[in-house]
């Protein structure tokens, strides 16, 4: 029979009004009281909800009453009689409970409710009284260890279902972990040590080790954000009054924080956390390292993925970020890189929204000046290839990209002129029989299975595909096309204007042109749309063949 | 020169002696105030102006020696060309004198005073005029050559004092005293005749005599003029006195006539008759009926002239005229005609339903019958809501009746604003003929073809004249289906969009380089192909049907189409494919697959005859047997049909047919290769090769420009240069034109700045004016306040010493 909250309030009245002890050992049947139901779907019923709301915040109003009397605070002189250390041992128990109590209702309940962001509400004032009053000495700096690694479990054994991985990202959709991320993690930087220290430490910890690492989506949501105390513009507080002078030490953070990265980099992760860390990796994982060199075996791996799996997709094109930043920064050496980078250009590329990612880092690689021309050739060979299948987005990208590299490397004008395959009115019988004798014997030599790019022989090739793009449905890809039909006057396009065109926009921008001349109407006649199923289309002129209603 | 200015000039004038210490000596002397000799002073006043010269810079314009040889002095290199201060003065006085003479003539009427003799007198005739002018002419030269003192020519009459020799005011002439008291006039005649008489040998005749002459001659002519003029005025006269008898004689034998006399019935119509011939149109011959060649080969023209258009706006080239003939806001006499062939429309529509046309008539009367049988009234409905409510009672086969009674209802000639209702309406029927697409109609297909091919005709008819109204709204639903689709991805799309497609297809020329809706619509079903995931049946055959309507878009234009492309690999890899379990599945590593479960059994029976059409109506129902062979087949069939098309239209004329076909041509083999009673990929394959043996595959050459020529920056030498000539251009009317130009510029440029200069001047002449005559004003008030003054003051001192006399005396 549960404690109605008329007589919860009573009891709690009396507990922090009366100064008489006496009234103490109904705390415990308070504590007893707060159980969540067998059943869980109970909790959904408001009733029971507002009980087990009124019970904690009671048992919260006594705590503190009683962390203000200092009955919890274990005495530090010595001369305390034996019958004073004892109440304050029990009154810690009863503490306790009370505290195992909150992390149950953590983590045992499977769906969203407000009892869940209370009991850590309540859980985390506790934390902050704790440090206060169970400092070994007053004032003395202290942080709850303890309490808080008991959280973390809590909160890692947290299940809500479906809600752990989301489809998009992979990143967990519990809202106690979303709560505690938005609220207390990424506002206070002595949270965010003794987590990362914590977590370590769990992490060594055989029992919790599976738990913490399956629950990757839990720690994107943690880690997915700019407010890291390590970093040097963050404006942190601190969120316990006198905490421990160690939370200024980056470069332990940095370390606890790099080991716990690796350990669940090198866990199980689903396709989509994968490429929600390779999204963020250059730019929130690899600043907070302490030594960024260690994440290589990680991203050479996801590189790599290519050649082993060929469902890898856009992984590969992912990690190049990554891979990026670091040779960048960091003098890592990648051998065979521009043959790897040949081989992740494959028609998934253009049907991908990380296209224009993609291009921008490739725009660099191929910008120097020094790289053979057999490679570039190589390079704009394979992505004109893959224009003949693209949508118009990508093509988009592809022509000015092309037209610039031709710019930087003269030498493949030759893929697009062929001076000797001109055929001139003036030339004389023998010129002519030797360019017929040419035109005859020329066998395109590009070999599209090569994966090496000097070997491709693109260069002894020529730009057929861009030239068929001239044709295109659209008047504004045909017409970007036919630049390679003109004299080479610009200088060069500049790319960030063509990458990140799509369906939708090109849509939009033919929609939000206005009529000023009426559309021109079809004169044909058309005896039906559709052709028709049983007679034979000769007598009547159908506009669809092939297709019935 | 160095140095500041002043100092300069302290120096110069040092030099030439003009100051310091000169005449110490003769300080030194007794008469230190020499006076200076005048060649002194103006040998000094030279040198000043010399200096002075020097020192002004604007007073002599220079220009550059240019031909300066020998040694180079101070002042060689210059070489005055002018003195502006002098001809500014210069122009000044010219000015002024411009003005003052303007200046007189102020106020003055008239700018000419004709001092001409007699001018203005009307008495005197044109002879007498000439006589007296001539006769003046002579007097004044005589007496300017008349020397004041010669003594004998005294001709002067004695009205001046001054002419003759005078004692004590009295003249002293003999004559006068003799012939004092006599008639003045016949005296000085006398004398005259008698000087002339005795002078006569010496000398011409004199003024006298000529005169006399002329006044004779003159009076001669004058009486014989006057005598000429007053025979014919008499004669005049008698005239004018017997035009009354004249007059009256003739009047009298005119007859009079009764204008009231009334018309007999007859005259009144023939009147009539007269009258209506009159008015009456002349006969004019009547258009000939034309033979039916006639009539084809002017439908052949029309098409043709529509083609070229067509191919034209292909081709990018825009007309504009085209577009505006068509408009709707054109309410002149073409727009009726219009209405004329839209009548002529309307009786096609009847014509192409086959089940009307027998008893058109009766049938719609006993379509009004049922109309007011279930009584529906007809009105034109403004959404498409209200006329499914009109609708809803009626069988699915009366829909195109009761839109073709709307129409009939509703036609622009009936009433104002009928127009703009019908505009509205095509868009509602456009509406319902999509909506009624996504309806379930698979029982009644039949009809219901029958009903949709009614609605469209009737839809295309009605396009021509509603095309404004027609276009926006496929602009809407084209951004509608794009919402859609961007929501809830293939389950947003229906049916009626597909029927949407391929309406719009029908209605627009799809050939177009650009079109605001069929450019929109690519756009959106390339989209579709490339987004929607195959991975059902059912959304094969989606884009199946897709891929027809854009392959038809492009029947004429035959652009070229990555989408399709993509489709056709996936799609033929898709029917092929085992299930993925198997580890390599074919050498098509780089075709992502949607769906690796709807490859076709192993032992699929390909020599059954199976048609290749898809029924649009049983998309929906397509997914209910996923593995069903024989719709795999049709699909598969359907396909590889479109792809016949593609590469017999479109692919084979690109430059890169070799790189688009061959990744295909891998598929259609391994089709080949696993079934071998499957004809279609076999013949596919053997055309595509036979156009790979034709087509020519070398290397571009697309950057063979006809060569920009250098631009030459050599200079132009002249030959024969002559630095008088201005011009050398040969052509001489050219240089004449060109002369005068800039002639005209010159003189233009001068006359402004003169003009300038003489508002500037006057400008100032009005200032001083003004000044001048206020100091006056002031001098003459002042003048009057000071006389008063005095005059108050003196009288005042009168009465102040008058007063003290008084006081005095008292």
């Amino acid at each position: 029979m549960p404690l109605l909250i008329s007589d919860i309030k009573d009891i709690a009245k009396k507990l922090t009004t009366a100064t008489d002890r006496k009234q103490y050992n109904s705390i415990i049947k308070l504590v007893n009281e707060l159980v969540i139901p067998e059943d869980v779907s109970q909790l959904e019923d408001e009733e029971t909800e507002r009980n087990l709301r009124f019970l904690i915040m009671s048992l919260f109003q006594i705590f503190k009453k009683l962390f203000s009397r200092g009955d919890l605070t274990l005495p530090s002189s010595k001369k305390v009689t034996v019958e004073k250390e004892q109440f304050v041992k029990w009154c810690r128990k009863v503490y306790e409970a009370f505290k195992s109590k909150l992390l149950s209702i953590i983590s045992d309940i499977p769906f969203e409710t407000s009892l869940g962001l209370d009991s850590l509400d309540v859980y985390l004032q506790l934390m902050d009284l704790e440090s206060t009053h169970f400092a070994s000495k007053k004032d003395a700096p202290f942080f709850p260890n303890k309490t808080f690694r008991k959280l973390i479990i809590a909160l890692w054994s947290s299940n809500m279902g479906e809600l752990e991985n989301s489809k998009s990202s992979g990143a967990s959709e519990n809202v106690i972990i979303i709560e505690f991320t938005e609220k207390y993690y990424k506002k206070f930087a002595d949270i965010q040590y003794y987590f990362q220290s914590e977590f370590n430490q769990l992490l060594e910890d055989p029992a919790y080790q599976e738990l913490l690492l399956k629950n990757v989506g839990k720690w994107l949501i943690l880690a997915n954000h700019d407010e890291h105390c390590s970093s040097a513009n963050a404006d942190l507080e601190v969120f316990v009054p006198n905490p421990p002078q160690a939370i200024e030490n980056d470069s332990k953070y940095k370390s606890n924080f790099e080991k716990n990265w690796l350990s669940l980099l090198n866990g199980q992760l689903s396709l989509q956390q994968y490429k929600t860390i390779l999204l963020i990796l250059h730019k929130r994982i690899i600043p907070h390292f302490h030594t960024p060199t260690k994440l290589m075996d990680f991203l050479t791996d996801s590189y790599n993925l290519q050649s082993s799996n060929t469902n890898a997709g856009v992984i590969p094109i992912l990690a190049l970020n990554g891979l990026f930043e670091l040779m960048r920064r960091f003098n890592l050496e990648y051998p065979h890189f521009y043959k790897k980078l040949y081989q992740i250009i494959n028609s998934d590329l253009m049907h991908v929204k990380y296209r224009a990612r993609f291009f921008r880092l490739m725009d660099i690689f191929l910008s120097s000046t020094h790289l053979s021309a057999h490679l570039v050739a190589s390079f704009m060979k394979r992505l004109a290839r893959l224009t003949l299948e693209s949508p118009p987005s990508a093509i988009v990208s592809v022509i000015p990209f092309i037209y610039n590299l031709i710019r930087k490397h003269p030498n493949c004008m030759i893929m697009l002129h062929n001076p000797a395959f001109i055929s001139d009115p003036f030339q004389t019988p023998e010129q002519v029989a030797h360019l017929k004798n040419l035109k005859d014997s020329y066998v395109d030599p590009f070999n599209v299975n090569e994966s090496d790019p000097e070997l491709t022989h693109a260069l002894d090739s020529s730009l057929w595909e861009l030239a068929s793009l001239m044709e295109h449905y659209h008047p504004n890809v045909a017409t970007l096309a036919k630049v390679f039909a003109q004299p080479f006057k610009k200088l060069s396009y500049n790319m960030e204007d063509f990458l990140d065109w799509s369906y939708d926009s090109l849509l939009s921008a033919e929609s939000s042109r206005r009529l000023k001349t009426l559309p021109t109407l079809e004169f044909e006649v058309f005896g039906s749309v559709f052709e028709n199923e049983e007679e034979s289309s000769s007598q009547d002129n159908s506009y669809l063949a092939g297709v019935a209603w | 020169m160095a140095g500041s200015q002043l100092k300069n000039l302290k120096a110069a004038l040092k030099a030439r002696g003009l100051t310091g210490q000169t005449n110490i000596k003769g300080k030194s002397k007794k008469n230190p105030k020499r006076q200076a000799k005048e060649y002194d002073r103006e040998e000094k006043n030279r040198a000043i102006a010399e200096i002075r010269e020097e020192f002004n810079p604007f007073e002599v314009k220079a220009a550059r020696n240019k031909r300066r040889d020998g040694p180079p002095a101070k002042t060689a290199d210059r070489v005055a060309v002018g003195k502006p201060g002098i001809s500014k003065q210069i122009g000044e006085e010219q000015r002024k004198r411009a003005f003052e003479a303007r200046k007189m003539m102020k106020n003055k009427s008239g700018g000419v005073v004709d001092k001409r003799f007699g001018e203005r007198d009307k008495l005197l005739t044109e002879e007498e005029k000439m006589l007296e002018r001539f006769t003046r002419e002579r007097q004044s030269q005589s007496k300017r050559n008349a020397n004041l003192f010669n003594l004998e020519d005294d001709e002067d009459d004695g009205g001046m004092f001054g002419d003759g020799l005078t004692h004590l005011g009295q003249t002293l002439s003999l004559e006068d005293e003799l012939n004092n008291g006599e008639d003045d006039l016949l005296t000085s005649k006398r004398f005259n005749d008698d000087d002339a008489e005795q002078q006569q040998p010496q000398r011409k005749k004199t003024k006298a005599e000529v005169m006399q002459e002329v006044i004779a001659k003159s009076k001669f002519y004058k009486q014989e003029r006057q005598k000429a003029q007053g025979k014919m005025e008499e004669q005049i006269d008698d005239l004018d006195e017997d035009f009354e008898d004249v007059m009256s004689e003739l009047m009298t034998t005119q007859p009079k006539k009764n204008p009231m006399e009334p018309k007999t019935d007859l005259d009144k119509e023939y009147d009539i008759r007269v009258k209506e011939l009159q008015l009456d149109r002349r006969a004019a011959p009547t258009d000939r009926t034309k033979t039916e060649e006639e009539k084809n080969a002017e439908a052949e023209e029309k098409k043709r002239e529509l083609e070229q258009q067509r191919l034209d706006r292909m081709n990018g080239m825009i007309e504009l005229e085209e577009g505006e003939e068509k408009g709707v806001e054109d309410l002149d006499d073409g727009f009726w005609d219009n209405e004329n062939d839209y009548d002529e429309g309307n009786d096609e529509i009847a014509n192409s339903d086959d089940d009307v046309n027998l008893e058109n008539q009766d049938q719609d009367d006993d379509f009004t019958q049922v109309l007011k049988k279930k009584n529906i009234s007809i009105s034109c409905p403004e959404t498409h809501g209200a006329l499914l409510e009109q609708v809803n009672k009626l069988n699915l086969a009366d829909h195109p009746k009761i839109v073709k009674n709307i129409i009939k209802a509703y036609q622009p000639k009936l009433a104002e604003g009928n127009n703009k209702k019908l505009g509205q309406f095509t868009t509602v029927l456009l509406r319902h003929i999509i909506f009624l697409s996504n309806q379930d109609y698979s029982k009644n297909v039949k009809v219901f073809e029958n009903t949709q091919n009614a609605l469209i005709s009737i839809l295309k008819t009605l396009s021509d004249k509603y095309n404004q109204a027609l276009s926006e709204e496929c602009r809407e639903y084209i951004n509608e289906m794009q919402a859609r689709f961007k929501n809830d991805y293939f389950d947003g799309l229906s049916n009626g969009d597909l029927v949407f497609f391929s309406v719009i297809g029908t209605l627009f020329s799809t050939s177009d380089q650009y079109h605001l809706v069929i450019t929109p619509s690519l756009i959106l079903m390339n989209q579709f192909l490339e987004q929607i995931k195959f991975n059902s049946l059912k959304r094969i055959a989606f884009g199946a049907i897709l891929i027809r309507i854009v392959l038809q878009y492009q029947r004429i234009s035959k652009r070229y189409i990555p989408e399709a492309v993509y489709f056709f690999q996936k799609v033929l890899f898709t029917f092929i494919v085992e299930k993925k379990n198997q580890d390599k599945p074919l050498d098509f590593e780089n075709i992502r697959l949607d769906s690796y479960e709807l490859g076709l059994p192993k032992d699929a029976d390909f020599a059954e005859k199976r048609s290749s059409i898809i029924p649009l109506h049983s998309l929906s129902t397509m997914d209910e047997n996923p593995q069903s062979v024989n719709l795999k087949i049709c699909l598969l069939l359907n396909i590889m049909e479109s792809l016949d098309v593609t590469v017999s239209t479109v692919w084979k004329e690109l430059p890169a047919f070799q790189e688009i076909i061959s990744p295909i041509q891998k598929l259609l083999k391994a089709y080949a290769l696993r079934y071998s009673d499957f004809v279609k990929p076999k013949t596919l394959l053997n055309k595509v090769e036979k156009l790979l043996k034709f087509t020519e595959h070398i290397p571009l050459a697309l950057q063979n420009h006809r060569p920009i020529s250098i631009p030459t920056h050599a200079p132009k030498y002249e030959e024969n240069f002559n630095p008088d000539k201005k011009s050398y251009d040969p052509d001489r009317t050219r240089s004449e034109i060109n002369k005068m130009k800039a002639q005209l510029k010159k003189e233009r440029k001068f006359t402004m700045k003169e003009i300038r200069k003489d508002a500037k001047f006057e400008a100032r002449q009005r200032i001083d004016e003004k000044n001048k005559e206020s100091s006056k004003y002031h001098a003459k008030m002042a003048h009057i306040v000071n006389t008063i003054n005095t005059e108050e003051g003196a009288e005042k001192n009168k009465y102040e010493r008058e007063r003290k006399l008084r006081g005095g005396k008292k």
